[in-house]
């Protein structure tokens, strides 16, 4: 495809994720998707929560 | 059994003694002293058990995967070749079941390359446990003799730093002590290089205080806070549970351990006979008061689950005290570990013995953050940025929520969406498209209707053709696109609303061109400049606005997602219609501006799209924000001109208040408290509460800065929204940011001489 205008900063392109690579079943997406889809679950973060360990 | 909470950590006793005879040891030197009838090592029978049962609760409660962490006692005084058999048995029982997360936890005295080759064959991470440098170490972690552990432990940590063992090592767990220098033990366990640190509070009840030498009930707070300092000084170096723990909570997010927060506890203790356990903690508090009656031999891991003991620490702001319940740090405090608020008049129903400690604790780290969370929440920049990834996360999430059923239209639109992005001006054509406030209700529409099993898939695939057409255009990209007609039209978004030449049966295709674009319909080419209107095309009216008060918009009554709004939108506006509306619109910003300067710049900040509305006013004169991405907002037509100030005021208001909700969180567990409203018959949510003071500030400085004129309705809701603000204060729910927002209400409310 050819364009007329100037490429966009690299800066901006490295910030860029392509819309096919978004991943939106990570645990940031969902919790980003569940403030607008009621249905979506956060899901909680899997730490081994024990105390006496880490 | 239904409504139970699978266990996902195992906390395997692989031996009941210890070589170290560390004084504050809740197994040893506290109230239960069950140890004495346990087996030393753990027998290969209960390994074999346990693993099978874990296997089977895996199963059943589809776990993807569960973290088995080897404790005691000591747990390397098993031996090289039990715990040899320990993770390979568990590997045996849960291949193909769920993923294995072997850990253990030591004293280090043993642990050298043998042990440490076992544990990289299985990837056994490994937690130590260090009370800081070594004269803070000698306090209580001494051998029964009265010699000193530490230049063992640090030779053991020494091995495990070594590149072959570093991925092993898992941190570092320190019982805090009052006396001990807080500074000189962070730094001795930084210059260790763990990849975390955990600062405990040794176990203490009501019955058996923790020491306080200083008699202040808030030394352990000051301790931490101080450590907190010096870690913030030093910058963050090394993560700290505790603290992650707090800025998870402070932000809305679960706590990360269990002496914190609200966040269930998921884990069973199995000891050395296979004899199954609630939280050891719980040995501080009174013999046998960790006991469930259950072994792994004859009982599941879901009758475990089901014992009360085991539910109590799972019922998350149901499980704490009144006081508890009532205390605005309670998310991220949780009334503390479960065994420190044991009282033997009572049980477990009360706050915890550090309840001074831990609220000052909270409050302190609060107090540091706070200004950077305040700053980050508001800041314009980065809620566009959030709103925008938060679209393309949407649009996203469609296409696999699709999975091939919106067919050759929306793949073919899809592949294109990834073409224009990865092309050099691709972005600068489609962000705006994306940006459209009506693609959010679009794709919110589309999304809903695949989850109710609607048919989605042909008009999804229509609309994502209509908007990659829109970004060929605006981008003046040098590619063809197909025209996606709909009963003989179809809307660009951003730009207007096309007509087919004939009925829009047949295959159309789009083109730009130098002012506008080209349809090609069967054999005939027809030209359209994007900003002129025909008896084709119709493009959305640009209203370049009136001057720096009155900005300019794009005045959308054409897209059919326009309609999500409570009143429906008007249909398209005639040219004298048009006109006269942004005649009186100009006028409303005119008066805002003259009225309530700095609320009206921020009412117009990020303003992009105006729809009229249908019917007349209502009384109060209130704007509308519907489902829409942020830069929108409904106005109802025929409404006059103060109206339509309060319209433009409010309507942005709520706008606004939406926009964060939808990219922070400033609140969580909105609804557990319900709070009275001056506004409502009933309590209502902190979510309603903020939403309603959030607006009526705005509608109370319009009131007392336009005092007789047109924006006056002569009533005065100033006392009304200072209790509420009050009521907020004090609310649990609210977090980082959310606070940051009241904060800056009252200021609002300040500015405007209440």
């Amino acid at each position: 495809m050819n364009t007329s205008a100037t490429p966009s900063t690299s800066v901006e392109k490295n910030r860029r994720v392509p819309l096919a690579e978004i991943n939106t079943r990570s645990a940031a997406a969902t919790a980003a998707l569940s403030r607008v889809l009621p249905s979506e679950t956060r899901r909680t973060i899997e730490e081994a929560i024990f105390n006496s360990a880490l | 059994m239904t409504g139970l909470i699978a266990f996902r950590e195992i906390v395997l006793k692989v031996h009941s003694r210890c070589d170290l005879a560390c004084d504050h040891c809740y197994v040893y030197e506290h109230a239960d002293q069950s140890w004495r009838n346990k087996p030393k090592t753990i027998s290969e029978d209960v390994v074999s058990r346990t693993a099978a049962r874990l296997a089977d609760h895996a199963r059943e409660h589809a776990l993807p995967s569960v973290t088995v962490i080897l404790h005691g006692g000591e747990p390397l005084l098993a031996g090289p070749a039990r715990l040899r058999f320990v993770f390979e048995e568990f590997n045996r029982a849960l291949a193909g079941t769920a993923d294995l997360d072997l850990r253990i936890h030591t004293n280090a005295l043993q642990l050298g390359a043998r042990y440490l080759d076992l544990f990289a064959e299985f990837g056994v991470k490994v937690g130590v446990s260090l009370d800081g440098d070594r004269t803070a170490n000698d306090r209580h972690r001494r051998f029964a003799d009265g010699r000193t552990s530490h230049p063992l432990v640090l030779k053991a940590l020494a091995l495990l730093r070594q590149d072959r063992y570093r991925h092993l090592y898992q941190g570092i767990l320190c019982t805090v002590d009052t006396e001990n220098d807080p500074l000189t033990v962070l730094d001795a366990l930084t210059a260790l290089d763990p990849p975390r640190i955990d600062f405990l509070l040794p176990h203490a009840t009501w019955e058996t205080p923790p020491p306080r030498p200083d008699g202040t009930p808030d030394a352990y707070a000051r301790w931490l806070l101080r450590v907190f300092d010096h870690w913030d000084r030093g910058g963050r170096r090394v993560p700290v549970r505790i603290f992650d723990s707090l800025f998870s909570t402070l932000r809305g997010g679960p706590s990360l351990t269990e002496s914190l927060g609200l966040a269930p506890t998921d884990l069973v203790v199995v000891e050395t006979d296979g004899t199954l356990e609630q939280v050891d903690s719980l040995k501080s508090a009174f013999d046998g008061a960790a006991a469930t009656g259950f072994d792994v031999f004859r009982h599941t891991f879901d009758e475990v689950a089901a014992h009360p003991g085991v539910r109590a620490r799972q019922l998350g702001l149901a499980g704490v005290s009144a006081p508890c319940r009532a205390c605005p740090v309670v998310r991220s405090c949780g009334g503390g570990l479960y065994t420190h608020r044991y009282r033997a008049a009572n049980g477990f129903d009360n706050p915890s013995v550090y309840c001074a400690d831990l609220r000052e604790l909270v409050d302190g780290v609060t107090g540091r953050t706070a200004r950077a969370a305040a700053a980050e929440y508001a800041a314009p920049a980065e809620l566009d940025a959030a709103q925008q990834q938060l679209t393309r996360m949407l649009l996203a999430r469609l296409h696999g929520d699709l999975a091939g059923t919106g067919g050759a239209a929306w793949q073919r639109a899809w592949e294109l969406l990834g073409g224009i992005e990865a092309a050099g001006d691709g972005p600068a054509a489609l962000d705006p498209v994306l940006d459209h406030p009506y693609t959010r209700t679009w794709l919110l529409a589309a999304l809903e209707a695949v989850r109710e099993g609607r048919p989605a898939g042909a008009a999804a695939g229509r609309r994502l053709a209509a908007l990659a057409a829109a970004a060929v255009v605006r981008g003046r990209l040098a590619v063809r696109v197909p025209v996606p007609f709909r009963d003989g039209q179809v809307y660009l978004p951003t730009l207007g609303l096309l007509k087919a030449a004939g009925h829009g049966t047949g295959p159309a295709e789009l083109r730009s061109a130098d002012d506008g674009f080209a349809i090609r319909e069967g054999r005939a080419e027809q030209h359209f400049r994007t900003a002129a209107g025909d008896r084709r095309w119709q493009p959305v009216r640009v209203w370049p606005g009136a001057g720096p008060e009155a900005p300019g918009a794009v005045l959308d009554d054409l897209d059919p997602h326009r309609n999500c709004f409570a009143r429906p939108p008007r249909l398209r506006l005639g040219a004298g219609e048009a006109a006269d509306w942004q005649d009186r619109l100009a006028a409303a910003w005119a008066l805002l501006h003259r009225t309530v300067p700095e609320l009206a710049r921020q009412a117009a900040a990020g303003l992009t799209t105006l729809t009229p509305l249908a019917g007349g006013p209502r009384t109060a004169g209130r704007g509308e924000a519907g489902r829409h991405g942020p830069g929108a907002l409904g106005v109802p037509w025929s409404a006059g001109v103060p109206q339509t100030a309060l319209a433009l005021l409010t309507g942005r208001r709520r706008a606004r208040l939406r926009a964060l909700t939808e990219v922070t969180d400033l609140y969580a567990l909105d609804g557990e408290w319900l709070h009275g409203s001056p506004w409502r018959e009933h309590p209502v949510p902190v979510s309603r509460l903020l939403a309603d003071v959030h607006e009526r500030v705005a509608v109370e400085a319009c009131r007392r800065a336009g005092a007789g004129g047109p924006l006056d309705d002569g009533g005065s809701e100033a006392e009304d929204i200072l209790r509420a603000l009050d009521r907020l204060d004090s609310a649990a729910e609210l977090t980082l940011a959310g606070q940051a927002l009241v904060g800056d209400l009252r200021g609002e409310l300040k500015a405007a001489g209440v």
